[in-house]
């Protein structure tokens, strides 16, 4: 491993040099290089590796506009911590590592890890399930920079942060980044405690990514998250375009908003600030006080399933769907099979979403909590459905989440207000049994489609 | 405000170096000397050896600035430079043991070739040769003078003159005119 990382580094070096020339003439070249490095069989990401050659070839495509826009628009020393992080260290390096784990000790070993730096958050937003938490929590420099040390021990080199608002403990997340320059790190933010100097230090460390929350134009945002909040966003997402600085943007989409937030107009203007990739997310009824009513129906997540694959076709923007993109991954992604969240609390929770645990990140190692009952019985039990538009086994199969919780016993590590699982499961069950035959029927013509197309569209 | 807390973590270390050697100093020693904590340190610095060159540049220039003449010539400056080292034999000796030689050659090698580089474009035959040939020459010489400090270091430092360094200057007086020339487009 140690040679061939210090090849992939020279390699590295060599292939930016190229690109950095002319990115449109030179990306071909990068690629073969990457192919060559790439490890043989299904350890080299054949398949992705294969898109991102159409990608690199095709300059009609959305995605090779977006492509040439990263490369044109961001700072180079940063393009190239996040290339050398993110897919060498991420991927290619950490993937063959977390699969020798996996086949050694037989549970999950994740891609990534989500943790919340703190609790506490700059704004009170309607609605925020993060606000539940409360105040007070937190985890320390020196507790998450064990978690990321023992993280990358499993070949862990992608740190995700929610929280609470993270940046509220800023000083601490750039000295994590200085630390741990062989990692990449994303941030869930508001974005308003992104000023100048902030803004500085993320091209000093050059490994932090902003994914800033913004969902809708002005009167929606400062409806639901007080007034002048939205300009300040703005601003945020204006200072990291002139800075270079590539940023995302994340959307909870609900019955409310979906439209808006998946609008032509929305993603033309995500483009326009600045934004080189989009995470959406369905709204989860989590938490005692959760709004049902806020699920989109069958129609609506139809909707945003078609939505967002016709814009990965047309808009320069790399969009993600957390709830309807299970057939690239296959299926649930949580309980450590690809990540899973530490609390402020450092409760290890198997998903963003699904506060129930048996394991504490202060009480045992990162290994004995993917070891632990709730993640063991994610492990065998994923994927939850065979269908992968149905891939929660809370929204779309409430009952194997009530199940796995009263097997094992996890408990809720909701700090605020404890919710049974019962009571989540049953908020659910309404949902899943309207969403079955759309996702059936949606199902089977991807199915039908990846037949006539095997070699991937 | 940023800028004397660096300055404190820099005083700090050289204050354990001039106890003990750097195998036994943690990030925690040097936070607690001056009084912060780990996580401060590194909001500044990757690491020691970060925190090390940082300090070795800002006080070579420091020293460079009291002891350079515009008149001074190249070699009175290595000559200069060496015996700064020599004063800080205790510190130095500490803070380098064969273990960790690789982390000063990278920073000796990166400074000196910037240095070097420097030299070369003061050449009129500099803007004929291709950068690349212009970066390999920097090397060399990088390379040979950070060899010949280190391997001091090594032998523990005895007086400066055992560097032999006139041979050194014997041997690199008019070379670098050479070298251009034989690269010439």
């Amino acid at each position: 491993m140690d040679t061939s990382n210090r090849m992939v580094r020279f390699g590295l070096k060599k292939a930016f040099e190229y690109i950095e020339r002319d990115p449109e003439e030179n990306l071909p070249k990068l690629m073969d290089w990457v192919d060559r490095f790439a490890p043989k069989g299904d350890e080299g990401f054949p398949v992705q590796r294969a898109a991102f050659r159409k990608v690199i070839e095709d300059r009609d495509c959305a995605m090779h506009r977006l492509m040439i826009r990263i490369f044109t628009q961001t700072d180079k020393e940063v393009l190239k911590a996040v290339f050398e992080n993110f897919i060498i260290n991420g991927n290619l390096v950490g993937w063959p590592r977390q699969e020798e784990l996996r086949e050694r000790y037989g549970c999950n070993i994740p891609w990534a890890i989500l943790l919340d730096p703190t609790s506490a958050c700059n704004l009170h937003c309607t609605g925020c399930w993060a606000a539940e938490y409360g105040n007070r929590l937190n985890l320390s420099f020196d507790e998450i920079d064990s978690i990321i040390m023992q993280g990358k021990e499993l070949g862990v080199y992608i740190y995700i942060y929610t929280g609470g608002e993270p940046l509220v403990r800023k000083r601490d997340l750039i000295a994590l980044c200085r630390k741990h320059s062989d990692c990449q790190f994303l941030c869930f933010t508001n974005a308003t405690l992104i000023d100048e100097e902030f803004a500085q230090e993320m091209l000093s460390v050059k490994n932090f990514m902003p994914a800033i929350s913004v969902e809708g134009f002005e009167a929606a945002t400062d409806e639901r998250r007080g007034s002048g909040t939205y300009r300040r966003v703005v601003e945020a997402m204006s200072l990291l375009k002139e800075k270079h600085l590539p940023f995302g943007i994340s959307c909870c989409y609900t019955s409310q908003n979906f439209a808006s937030i998946s609008s032509d107009e929305y993603f033309d203007q995500m483009v326009e600030w600045g934004a080189s990739f989009v995470w959406y997310f369905h709204y989860m009824p989590i938490g005692n006080d959760a709004v049902p009513e806020l699920l989109p129906t069958p129609k609506q997540r139809e909707f945003m399933y078609h939505k967002i694959r016709e814009a990965r076709r047309n808009k320069p923007i790399f969009a993600m769907d957390f709830q309807n993109d299970g057939e690239f991954v296959q299926g649930c992604i949580a309980g450590g099979r690809r990540y899973f969240h530490i609390n402020a609390n450092g409760d290890c929770d198997p998903c963003v979403f699904i506060h129930y645990s048996n394991a504490n990140i202060r009480e045992m190692s990162l290994l004995d909590v993917l070891r632990s009952p709730i993640f063991m019985a994610y492990h065998d039990g994923q994927p939850f459905n065979d269908n992968h538009l149905m891939p929660c086994p809370m929204l779309e199969n409430p009952d194997k989440l009530r199940e796995m919780v009263e097997r094992t016993g996890a408990h809720s590590t909701d700090l605020q207000s404890p919710e049974t699982a019962e009571h989540l499961c049953e908020k659910c069950k309404a949902y899943a049994e309207h969403w079955s035959p759309t996702a059936s029927q949606l199902w089977e013509c991807s199915q039908r489609e990846k037949e006539s197309y095997p070699a991937g569209e | 405000m940023r800028q004397t807390t660096k300055e404190a973590l820099a005083q700090a270390l050289e204050t354990l170096l001039l106890k003990r050697s750097i195998e036994k100093i943690s990030v925690k020693d040097i936070a607690a000397q001056c009084g912060v904590n780990r996580q401060t340190f590194y909001y500044h610095f990757h690491d020691i050896y970060d925190l090390i060159e940082w300090t070795l540049v800002r006080e070579i220039e420091s020293y460079i600035d009291l002891h350079f003449e515009k008149e001074t010539d190249w070699q009175e400056k290595i000559r200069l430079l060496f015996h700064y080292f020599y004063l800080h034999k205790p510190v130095i000796l500490h803070a380098y043991d064969s273990t960790n030689r690789i982390q000063y050659e990278r920073i000796m090698v990166k400074r000196a070739a910037e240095t070097v580089g420097e030299i070369i474009e003061l050449y009129p035959q500099a803007q004929r040769v291709p950068e690349d040939k212009r970066e390999f020459i920097c090397m060399i010489y990088a390379r040979g003078i950070t060899a010949l400090f280190l391997e001091w270091v090594e032998a523990g430092m005895p007086d400066e003159r055992h560097v032999k360094l006139e041979d050194y200057f014997v041997i690199m007086d008019g070379s670098m005119e050479n070298a251009l020339e034989k690269f010439l487009k």
